[in-house]
């Protein structure tokens, strides 16, 4: 038998050697793990058997405070997530429907499916208010911006005009008009707003009543959207400005944007109206 | 802050109620050993660089105050029953028989060595102490040491194969039964 084999045997099996040895070490150590003897009874049970300098049993103390603290480096972390759980037992119909909550708005935000859910459920809600608000699902969005210089100064107000040239000249603007026959201007209406600018309405109105509505926006640099749920279809006017336009499928109304240098004019004409009269009737 | 033996001993606990566990049959008498143990360096407590090995010094300490302890009580006797871990799942008298003749061979071949080497024996099988500091201890060199340990082996192993009883049957016995 090898040094090593027969260390390791008498290690393990002591009782070989001698009766003085009851236990194997395997056993012994499993044997031990049931006493609930701790350091500090230890000392503690010392203290009351021995008469040594507080010293001894401070440097004691402090090494199992030591001992201590570095068991437990996250105790408070512990303790928190303790007291937590604690809370979660009494209060758990609140803590179920704070989780439901929450896992609501993870599926609805988050998840691919919930935010399609989402999208679909905001648009039906927006169409009931289809006269007041007339939002429909954007099948192509197209942004067009514009920056034009602040007006400064300005205050809401709607003004009035009779002819387009007192317009002119209160402003300084050079509106786009319509010139086509059949048709009269019958509203020339200013607006004033701190945030869009200068707005001028045109409404032009023909003998069997229908009827078509400039409006031209001198903006303050707020970007303009425009949607339409239908396909739109580009266009020149002029002298080549590009104007883009749609005929909606459900009403026939017919709705046009064009973006010039210093303004955004929007264009549009009830079902009947010739849009394409419209067009080439515009002047400025 | 200088790191003091009672430091130790009170940072190993486990590892002294286990060895505690080797000796003394309950609960109540480990907790006892250790207490004393406990008390006795804390009495004359000194700087844990000063031992070489504190483990093993306190394993040392226990088993010599278990002995004086057996000494005291004279009418306590150790029999086979006694021992714990040896026989709660064996019905194999046969290996029992086995087991008792290893045993009895090594006991009696340890109880032939000189009592000094016997007590080297255990401070190095059964303490943990070194070969040089259990020969500075006893009084002889290190090689003689490890010699007369070699020798006690051999001798064990002749006595055992005279009994018809292979080295690998003695750990297949010994390892099987606890």
């Amino acid at each position: 038998m090898t040094e090593h084999k027969f260390r390791k045997l008498l290690q393990e099996k002591p009782y070989l050697i001698s009766d003085m040895f009851l236990r194997s070490k395997t056993s012994a150590e499993e044997f031990a793990a049931a006493s609930t003897l701790t350091p500090e009874q230890v000392l503690c049970r010392a203290k009351q058997h021995l008469d040594l300098p507080d010293a001894v049993w401070e440097h004691a103390q402090n090494m199992l405070s030591r001992r201590q603290q570095r068991k437990q480096p996250y105790r408070h972390l512990y303790e928190w997530i303790e007291t937590t759980i604690k809370k979660i037992r009494i209060r758990w119909r609140q803590a179920l429907v704070y989780i439901a909550i929450i896992l609501a708005l993870v599926f609805f935000t988050l998840i691919p499916a919930g935010r399609t859910l989402a999208q679909g459920a905001f648009n039906y809600v927006m169409n009931v208010f289809q006269n007041h608000v007339r939002i429909s699902e954007q099948n192509h969005m197209d942004n067009y911006s514009i920056d034009s210089n602040s007006i400064d100064n300005i205050e809401a107000s709607v003004v009035q005009y009779g002819e387009i040239e007192e317009f002119i000249s209160a402003t300084g603007y050079y509106p786009i008009y319509l010139s086509m026959p059949g048709y009269e201007c019958s509203t020339i209406s200013q607006e004033n707003d701190p945030i869009d600018g200068v707005s001028l309405r045109t409404v032009y109105i023909s003998s069997d009543n229908e009827s078509v509505v400039l409006v031209q926006s001198w903006h303050t640099g707020n970007t303009i959207d425009m949607g339409s749920n239908t396909d739109y279809i580009e266009t020149s006017i002029l002298d080549g400005q590009q104007f883009v336009y749609s005929v909606d499928a459900i009403d026939g109304i017919y709705d046009g944007v064009c973006i010039l240098s210093d303004s955004v004019l929007f264009v549009s004409a009830s079902q009947n109206v010739d849009y394409e009269r419209v067009i080439s009737a515009l002047q400025q | 802050m200088e790191k003091m033996l009672s430091d130790v001993l009170l940072e190993n606990l486990d590892f002294i109620k286990a060895k505690a566990a080797t000796l003394v049959r309950s609960i109540a008498d480990i907790e006892d050993l250790t207490q004393d143990l406990a008390e006795k360096v804390l009495k004359n407590d000194v700087p844990a660089s000063n031992i070489e090995r504190p483990l093993a010094y306190f394993s040392k300490i226990m088993r010599n105050q278990r002995f004086d302890d057996l000494k005291a009580q004279k009418h306590e006797s150790i029999t086979p029953i006694e021992r714990i871990d040896l026989y709660s799942a064996i019905e194999d008298v046969e290996s029992i028989a086995e087991y008792n003749r290893v045993r009895t061979i090594v006991q009696k071949e340890f109880a032939s060595l000189a009592p000094e080497m016997q007590e080297a024996f255990l401070m190095v099988y059964y303490d943990g102490f070194s070969l040089d500091e259990t020969a500075k201890k006893v009084g002889v060199e290190s090689n003689t040491l490890s010699q007369r340990f070699r020798r006690f082996r051999q001798r064990l192993t002749k006595k055992l194969n005279a009994e018809s009883i292979t080295i690998s049957m003695v750990l297949m016995i010994v390892m099987n039964l606890g």
